[in-house]
């Protein structure tokens, strides 16, 4: 079959760029080279011309792998330290938004009559999602009260919110047309309840579906997240110092890490070349075992172009 | 018709509740404030404010009017968002039909890849490349931002803007290339002895051009969410920094959020109109060749 070894590579290089962001996100703190609040503004260090002092931030070396940022901190250090944030955030929105509106399309589905057409998101769907959250987040993200956790659990709840009516328009959508299929209408014929269809015949055929939606989606919410970090909105909290205003992230998460140091396109390129890096392997990552997951499922039952 | 006022007055509604979101949620002085009420008042004080005219000035420190300067944000963010789509409306089914009837899996891999890039990482790689190219050899490729009105960044916005429709009509439009040659007729076709230039001529392309304009609110949509990040980081002096006018100056201001996100509404209606009279019109020119 042609192309059968290349989904398997696609999908093999996922899994170790997936399986490398989960150890950065479990033992990150642990393989740090330098603890999360080490601060280098100004080191003296000794070369073999003398003794030479070094200010923040450093470029890139053999002590500072990726360099420092303005205050002197370990650009790779904080990156490992806030890997948790955006590793396991993009998961877990992406999970429950997968679950909630997975269960709720099931059972819209089940109600809804065979024919109706799916009712897809409305016109509010047409709004950009990191709008709606922009704003609902701009009153409290900023040099906030609340802990870095509970912000986060916010921002990730109205991410979920966002995200649920249109799995759930999907899911609905895909259990309408398996009720219809040849076997769920003799196990309807030979008696069987709306909870059995549900969880015995519908369900096991929307498997494959939602393992495909929440490959997705864990995506969708990276991107998300980082848009609103474009917009200063930091996951887990924003940092605004005055005189100079300057923004730092309180989690280090990746994307949050980008938005703090957007600016230094023409200077100091190293301050966002680093969390870019680690952003986009992450975003790149969690595609290619997408990709590759869809292509294996979809290889089951192909159909092929006649010409 | 009546559907379409409906939709719009939802909008229109949800625009009006959205804003108050900073006024409604807030921290003061170190304590949560939730304060619901802030709806009611914000809608009042916008009311009043349309009659002498302080809803329509940047406010907090600056009671400026946004007004004169209006115009030329429009122009300039419709122009751009226009020219992204008739981009992406030209080059995303091209590319779609030729991917997928060419069977170029490696250029499609790279492609999907490329879709996956966020439009802002791609703006700030393109940004950060154009500056170290020119500090290795001193040639400047293109702006990496908007100056001033006679030196507008517009290639790179340009690019960014293009990529993210272009690519998702091409997948629209490829995996409407695929299921379409899947079907029987296409079989029935070909067993007719019907070559392969033809068979995609008038069964192929027919089937799957039809489809293209029920994509274009959602490529409108795409353009415009694209179209807030490429202002904002390009300083396009869009309309953009009216909405997202916080992270600038300091200090919230329902009026100005509402009325940029009331422009922002008018430029995506009229961008999608743009849009469908570029499609309407291809199409009646195919009709009669």
């Amino acid at each position: 079959m042609r192309g059968r070894t290349k989904p398997v590579a696609q999908l093999v290089v996922g899994l170790v760029m997936v399986t490398m962001l989960l150890v950065a996100a479990l033992a990150g703190p642990a393989l740090a080279p330098y603890s999360e609040d080490h601060s280098e503004k100004v080191v003296v260090i000794q070369t073999t011309a003398g003794p030479t002092t070094l200010y923040a931030p450093q470029p890139p070396s053999g002590r500072h792998l990726l360099g420092t940022d303005r205050w002197g901190y370990d650009i790779f250090s904080l990156l490992l330290y806030g890997a948790r944030y955006t590793v396991f955030a993009a998961l877990g929105i992406a999970l429950v938004r997968v679950l909630v509106g997975g269960a709720l399309g099931l059972l819209f589905g089940m109600r809804s009559s065979a024919n109706s057409s799916g009712r897809t998101s409305g016109p509010l769907g047409g709004i950009p999602a990191f709008i709606v959250i922009y704003f609902l987040m701009l009153g409290i993200n900023i040099n906030s009260p609340l802990s870095a956790s509970a912000l986060a659990a916010i921002e990730g709840v109205l991410i979920v919110l966002l995200g649920i009516p249109a799995i759930t328009a999907t899911i609905s959508l895909k259990t309408a047309k398996h009720r219809q299929s040849q076997h769920v209408l003799a196990a309807v014929a030979l008696g069987a309840g709306r909870r059995r269809i549900a969880t015995r015949h519908v369900l096991p055929l929307l498997r494959e579906d939602l393992l495909l939606l929440f490959s997705g989606e864990v995506v969708l919410v990276l991107v998300l997240i980082g848009q609103l970090a474009v917009f200063d909105l930091f996951f887990g909290g924003t940092v605004q110092s005055f005189d100079p205003i300057l923004l730092s992230s309180r989690t280090h998460e990746w994307a949050s890490m980008i938005g703090a140091s957007r600016t230094s396109i023409q200077a100091n390129q190293w301050l966002v070349l680093g969390p870019l890096g680690a952003f986009l392997f992450a975003v790149l990552g969690f595609q290619m075992l997408a990709g590759g997951l869809e292509r294996r499922v979809r290889a089951g039952y192909a159909r092929y172009p006649m010409v | 018709m009546k559907r379409r006022l409906a939709v719009l007055g939802v909008v229109l509604l949800a625009i009006l509740v959205l804003a108050a979101g900073p006024d409604v949620l807030h921290a003061h002085e170190g304590v949560l404030v939730f304060r619901p009420r802030a709806v009611v008042d914000d809608l009042v004080a916008y009311v009043r404010g349309l009659e002498d005219g302080a809803s329509f000035t940047y406010g907090v420190w600056d009671n400026r009017s946004f007004l004169p300067g209006l115009g030329s944000r429009v122009l300039t963010s419709y122009l751009y968002m226009v020219a992204a789509g008739l981009l992406a409306l030209v080059l995303g089914p091209l590319l779609g039909i030729w991917l997928t009837a060419g069977r170029h899996d490696r250029a499609t891999d790279v492609v999907a890849a490329a879709g996956a890039v966020p439009d802002f990482i791609l703006a700030l790689l393109l940004q950060i490349g154009v500056v170290a190219l020119y500090k290795s050899t001193g040639f400047r490729l293109a702006h990496v931002a908007t100056i001033d009105s006679s030196r507008p960044a517009i290639l790179l916005p340009l690019l960014v803007l293009t990529v993210v429709p272009t690519i998702y009509l091409l997948r629209s439009v490829s995996s409407r290339v695929y299921q379409v040659t899947s079907e029987q007729y296409i079989l029935a076709a070909k067993a007719r002895g019907l070559g392969r230039v033809r068979i995609y001529l008038t069964h192929v392309l027919p089937n799957v051009t039809r489809f293209l304009s029920a994509d274009l609110p959602r490529v409108a949509g795409v353009i415009l969410a694209d179209f807030f990040i490429v202002d904002y980081l390009f300083n396009l002096h869009g309309i953009t920094t009216l909405i997202f006018f916080y992270g600038m100056k300091g200090g919230y201001r329902y009026s100005l959020a509402v009325n940029g996100m009331l422009v922002a509404v008018a430029l995506y209606l009229a961008v999608y109109l743009a849009l469908r009279a570029f499609v309407a019109l291809v199409e009646s020119a195919a009709v009669r060749v």
